[in-house]
């Protein structure tokens, strides 16, 4: 588990993302959350990102030299994602206290907030775009990193919500599902073509089959949880324990995912393999 | 000697140059001194560079050059002044900084409660030197003598200094003595019934061969400098062959490699002998004036040797044996080097003798190109001051007792009258190192006492019950020469000693200081004296003759090469009774063999173990010196055993998979390595020492003599790779 | 011109002996797991599976992936092409160890900083060899300018060298030749 700072960064600050974004459409296209609610869910989206931030640096030689990760935006893109999740993170802070303000720019703090936070997101993917690993050297890690905030996002919310006694949107839980199930997908299409390949990518495929943590993530993030919003649309129920039980299914399966996804990366290797 | 005399402005110019180039911050050169104090300031910087020489049991025997700085050895180079070694060491001499600085070195004396059990207390070197001096007197008093005492010291270093610690036993009195050597005694006496003993030709003048025969040699692991002037030679026009069951590392660079059946080299030497006999491409002018019974020779190898007989014998087609010897027959100069690696069989001496025999029908001999070359120890003419010391008056006994260094712990066992009581080993890690090593254990078990001076914590410091912490290279002062190549380099103390590591020649003044205070006269080795005169108490005219030095301080220079003796046997003027290269060898006689160059049968594996163990050296290591260090583990960090391919697929072993390696002695069990470089019916495991490992290819290797060694060494060799083993997936 | 310095590792001459490696870790006393230069066995060709080798330090790329992807700008490339690390910026991020398809950049677990081999600038500029090219018993790694030097028969590749394409590697090679064997098995 040498990367455990990065699987936990790279999953809350992407959950934050997700969440935020929801909130966002959610704002503007409901009037599910009230004012202090609101706050709340900005609060704990802000949590997320801090306690994501704080294990990035762990992940770091010398952690309390990390401002210096600025310096290369030219080409670096961790500088990039380093330099957008500290901007995401003081509009988050901006938009907290529109919420508490009941501002009249709180929806463009938003928006802007979510833009950055997406663009955030795209870096984070961008740092492991890596010819010396073949597995990751494409749209792969942008995409699943994206589709981890926007599966995440919402059932976090949804979850949230239901804790609050309030009733989600009944689309939104259907919309999850479509995105879980595309998430689905588009993993098998990539495990596929990475299956089908020589050399370090066809290593990093096997090794993923090989691994019994690859088989519990498919039943935690889509397998229990499609089953269990399939079950949740069709008996009509918003149960918080089923709405809960979804989110926390993925969210866990999603960590098991990152760690994965670090752990049987593939790298160049001199003289073969 | 340690002063800081360095020029403090040259090294200030420098960093500022450094710095400047950089052209970013200084910050970049903390890294030089990783691992190290960092330099506080260029002023406190004193900077110094001694002579050293690598007294490994090596052929190279590098002239060193250290670098220390505030009384830290920061670097080691090779001596450019050295024209063999030509300013480079190998991978193992630039790891000497390691070996210095390991956190694992033995820094103080220490007791062991219960020999094995690991549970060590530390002592003071005069607690140390009491109990053995007590123990000694006991013994002496006891037996009447000190024969019960047994001295086990052999090649961890081979400086000159360290004969010391034979001195230290005369000292005492007579004493049992480890005889012998494990290395290449059958060698040693096949080119003494030959030409009178071993004698090379200057290895820097390989490059003058326009064939060169590598048989059952590795220079590419064993020798690296000699290995460049191989290739040197092969740039210039020298075809090289290489004759090895393995497909070894200097195999794979020469131009035609020779895949011989193990132990049959002699057959080869002899079809080829028959050839040059038969197409009468001999030198008959060079075997009338200078050979003694080669006539005797011819007819033997008539009556008694046909081409088809070595190829069956060998493996080698008739073909490639008839072209092999045409080159070798022709091509003038023609050089062969003998390995010492195949000597270790039950017919090593004789197989040696048969490929020397070739060398003088061709006439080869005594000329610069040529030869058969083994080894030499014509640059070894010291005084051996440092051990020869005076028994003291009264000991009893009528001399030394020597014990088989090649059956060494049967020998111990079974010592009587007076049986073996106290073991000390210096230089030496025997249970890793000897044959049967459970037998190794049971003697040590046996003893009394068993003190072993050494550096790191291997398998024989375990079984000891007080363990002496020793000086490396760098800690003391020496002076040494190689058996293959003709330099003489001094070794300077570079830096104090480390801890409480003292060396060999230290221990035994204070030891001795011990012995008198406890019972007067009771050791005659003296009680102080500045080491480095004891170095120039090793000098004599003839060396200075031989080099051409006035003073051996001129050594503070830098090492020299002997001016003369660099061909050998140039004068034609042989050793040997007659004075003659001797194809009839009466000495030989005298010692059981026959007179000629004839062929021994070789062992053959039997139908329970099929297969036949080699053990050679590995790249990393000198028997049980260096693969220990983490610098080398990051290289390589286990043993492995490699297997043949079509071997591996008929036991049913993939590459990695774990393979027990056993015989009626022992077994082992190690990785499996896949390898088209061992044949089908050879496994390779090569001899070390791993640290917190419980590897040791000499479980399975018995004791068994190869059939020379007795004349020159005292003792015959050991047939190490005559061990038949099976082997099996677990 | 600028020059465009980069090693030529003669697969020919190298026995595979590992001098390199520690003449490099003796002058720069490195953290005994951390290797600038490293002599890998060449696996793939030549019948001879574990007979060749190929001496490995810094490629100093021409597009270096390290230079990129650093956030903190520790890579810089000399004007004759040396790429080098300045260890005081770097904060240990390990992205260079990840993206160098040459295993180059190597983590001090002491320091938690980054290293890598600087091709002895300080000992080029003074006109002297670099550590492994003097310590080579071999004599089979030399450093050259790739704008004048020129030869036949110099590969940018061998097999198990990973794409020279996406970083464009400074180091060429010279292939071994391979004698005659005759060897016992069906394999010879």
């Amino acid at each position: 588990m040498g990367e455990f700072p990065l699987v936990i960064f790279t999953v809350l600050s992407q959950l934050a993302v997700g969440a935020l974004i929801t909130v966002v459409l959610l704002d503007h296209y409901s009037d599910k959350i009230d004012k202090s609610l609101g706050k709340k869910l900005t609060l704990i989206i802000l949590g997320a990102t801090a306690v994501g931030l704080g294990f990035s640096l762990l992940h770091l030689g010398h952690p309390f030299e990390a401002y210096r990760a600025l310096a290369n935006l030219g080409s670096s893109w961790l500088s990039r994602e380093v330099v957008l999740f500290s901007v995401f993170t003081l509009l988050l802070i901006a938009y907290y206290f529109q919420w508490q303000k009941d501002s009249s720019n709180k929806k463009i703090v938003g928006i802007l907030a979510s833009v950055t936070g997406i663009l955030g997101v795209i870096s984070s993917g961008m740092v492991y775009v890596l010819p010396a690993v073949p597995a990751w050297n494409n749209f792969s890690p942008l995409v699943f990193f994206i589709l981890t905030a926007v599966v995440l996002g919402p059932l976090f919310v949804i979850a949230v919500l239901k804790l609050h006694g309030i009733t989600p949107p009944s689309n939104l839980v259907g919309i999850a599902g479509i995105l879980l199930a595309g998430y689905l997908l588009s993993f098998i299409l990539y495990t596929s073509v990475l299956f089908s390949s020589a050399g370090a990518s066809g290593q990093t495929a096997a090794q993923m089959l090989a691994s019994s943590s690859f088989w519990l993530r498919i039943g935690l993030t889509w397998l229990l949880p499609l089953g269990l919003i399939f079950w949740v649309i069709r008996k009509q129920t918003s149960e918080y324990k089923y709405l809960a039980g979804i989110f926390l299914l993925v969210f866990a399966g999603e960590i098991i995912g990152r760690y994965l996804f670090y752990d049987t990366a593939v790298f160049l290797k001199i003289s073969g393999f | 000697m340690k002063q800081k005399v360095f020029s403090r402005r040259s090294f200030i110019k420098g960093s500022t140059a450094a710095g400047a180039a950089l052209g970013v911050s200084g910050s970049i050169f903390n890294f030089m001194f990783t691992g190290l104090k960092p330099v506080e300031a260029a002023e406190e910087t004193g900077k110094k560079v001694f002579q050293n020489a690598c007294p490994r049991n090596c052929y190279d025997t590098c002239s060193i050059l250290s670098t220390v700085e505030n009384g830290v050895l920061t670097k080691v180079e090779g001596n450019p002044k050295n024209s063999f070694t030509r300013g480079r060491l190998c991978a193992k001499g630039n790891s000497y900084t390691r070996s210095v600085y390991s956190p694992d070195r033995i820094k103080y004396p220490m007791r062991q409660k219960g020999r094995g059990t690991g549970n060590w207390e530390r002592i003071s070197w005069d607690e140390a030197y009491t109990e053995i001096a007590e123990n000694i007197l006991r013994i002496k008093k006891e037996y009447g003598s000190t024969l019960p005492i047994c001295l086990n010291k052999y090649s961890g270093n081979f400086d000159i200094l360290h004969y010391g610690i034979e001195g230290m036993m005369s000292s005492i009195g007579n004493t049992s003595r480890a005889t012998g050597t494990p290395c290449w005694p059958a060698g040693i006496d096949s080119q003494t019934f030959d030409m009178g003993t071993i004698y090379n030709n200057d290895p820097e003048d390989l490059v003058n061969s326009k064939y060169l025969i590598l048989w059952g040699v590795n220079p590419a692991w064993t020798s690296v400098h000699s290995m460049y002037i191989i290739q040197e030679a092969q740039r210039r026009g020298c075809k090289i062959v290489a004759i090895d069951p393995i497909l070894t590392q200097t195999a794979v660079k020469a131009d035609l490699y020779i895949q011989v059946k193990t132990s049959t080299d002699g057959a080869l030497a002899l079809g080829m002998a028959r050839y040059i006999v038969d197409n009468e491409l001999y030198d008959r002018q060079w075997l009338e004036n200078n050979s003694l019974g080669y006539k005797e020779f011819i007819e033997y190898l008539r009556d008694n040797i046909t081409l088809e007989w070595a190829a069956d014998k060998t493996g080698i087609s008739k073909e490639l044996i008839e072209t092999l010897a045409r080159e070798y027959a022709t091509a003038k100069p023609a050089n062969i080097w003998i390995g010492y690696g195949m000597q270790r069989h039950t017919n090593g001496g004789q197989n040696v003798r048969a490929i020397d025999a070739l060398a003088a029908l061709t006439g080869n001999i005594g000329k610069s190109g040529g030869g058969a070359q083994y080894a030499q120890l014509e640059t070894w003419g010291f005084n051996y001051h440092a051990m020869t010391q005076d028994k003291p008056a009264g000991s009893g006994g009528s001399g030394d007792r020597a014990i088989n260094i090649n059956n060494f712990p049967a020998e111990v066992l079974a010592a009587s009258d007076p049986p073996i009581k106290m073991l000390w080993i210096a230089c030496r890690n025997p249970i890793s190192q000897d044959p049967e090593a459970s037998v190794s254990r049971k003697a040590f078990e046996a003893m009394g006492l068993v003190v072993t001076a050494d550096l790191f914590m291997n398998q024989t410091v375990e079984m000891s019950d007080i363990v002496l912490p020793v000086t490396t290279l760098f800690e003391s002062p020496g002076v040494n020469v190689s058996y293959w190549h003709y330099w003489l380099a001094l070794n300077e103390q570079a830096i104090n000693p480390m801890y409480e590591a003292k060396n060999d020649v230290q221990i035994a003044m204070e030891l001795s200081k011990k012995l008198n205070e406890l019972e007067p006269n009771s050791s005659t080795y003296p009680t102080s004296g500045d080491q480095l005169d004891w170095v120039g108490k090793e000098f004599n005219s003839n060396i200075y003759d031989q080099f051409g030095l006035s003073d051996w301080q001129e050594l503070k220079n830098g090492p020299v090469k002997a001016k003369k003796g660099l061909i050998a046997w140039e004068d034609g003027k042989f050793r040997t009774p007659s004075g003659k290269y001797e194809f009839w060898s009466e000495e030989a006689g005298k010692f059981g063999h026959f007179p000629l160059p004839a062929y021994l049968e070789e062992l053959k594996p039997t139908k329970e173990y099929p297969l036949r163990c080699i053990s050679p050296h590995w790249k990393l290591n000198i028997h049980s010196q260096f693969q220990n260090l983490d610098w080398m583990e990051a290289i390589n960090s286990k043993p492995f055993i490699e297997l043949h391919p079509d071997t591996a697929k008929s036991y049913g072993i993939n590459d990695k998979d774990s393979v027990k390696m056993y015989n009626d002695l022992g077994y082992i069990i190690v990785p499996a390595k896949i390898t088209t470089s061992v044949p089908p019916e050879i496994v390779v495991v090569y001899e070390a020492w791993y640290k917190d490992k419980n590897f040791n290819v000499n479980f399975t290797v018995k004791a068994i003599p190869s059939d020379m060694g007795r004349k020159a060494t005292g003792m015959p060799g050991l047939a190490f790779h005559d061990n038949f083993v099976n082997i099996t997936k677990v | 011109m600028a020059k465009k310095m980069g090693f030529l590792v003669n697969v020919d001459r190298c026995f595979g002996c590992h001098t390199c490696e520690m003449a490099c870790k003796n002058v720069y006393q490195l953290e005994p797991e951390v290797r600038w230069r490293k002599v890998y066995e060449i696996k793939e060709e030549y019948n001879l599976p574990e007979r060749s080798f190929m001496s490995l330090a810094c490629n100093h790329c021409e597009d270096p992936e390290c230079k990129r992807v650093c956030p903190v700008k520790a890579y810089s490339i000399r004007e004759d092409g040396i790429v080098l690390q300045d260890q005081s910026r770097c904060i240990g991020c390990k992205m260079c160890i990840m993206a160098c398809p040459y295993e180059v950049p190597q983590f001090n677990t002491k320091l938690k900083k980054v290293e890598k081999c600087h091709m002895c600038f300080e000992r080029l500029d003074k006109g002297q060899e670099t550590v492994c090219v003097a310590a080579c018993p071999a004599e089979a790694i030399s450093t050259i300018d790739l704008e004048e030097y020129y030869q036949n028969g110099i590969l940018d590749s061998l097999p198990g060298f990973p794409d020279p394409d996406i970083t464009k590697p400074t180091t060429r090679f010279i292939k071994p030749r391979t004698g005659i064997q005759v060897r016992r098995d069906n394999n010879g």
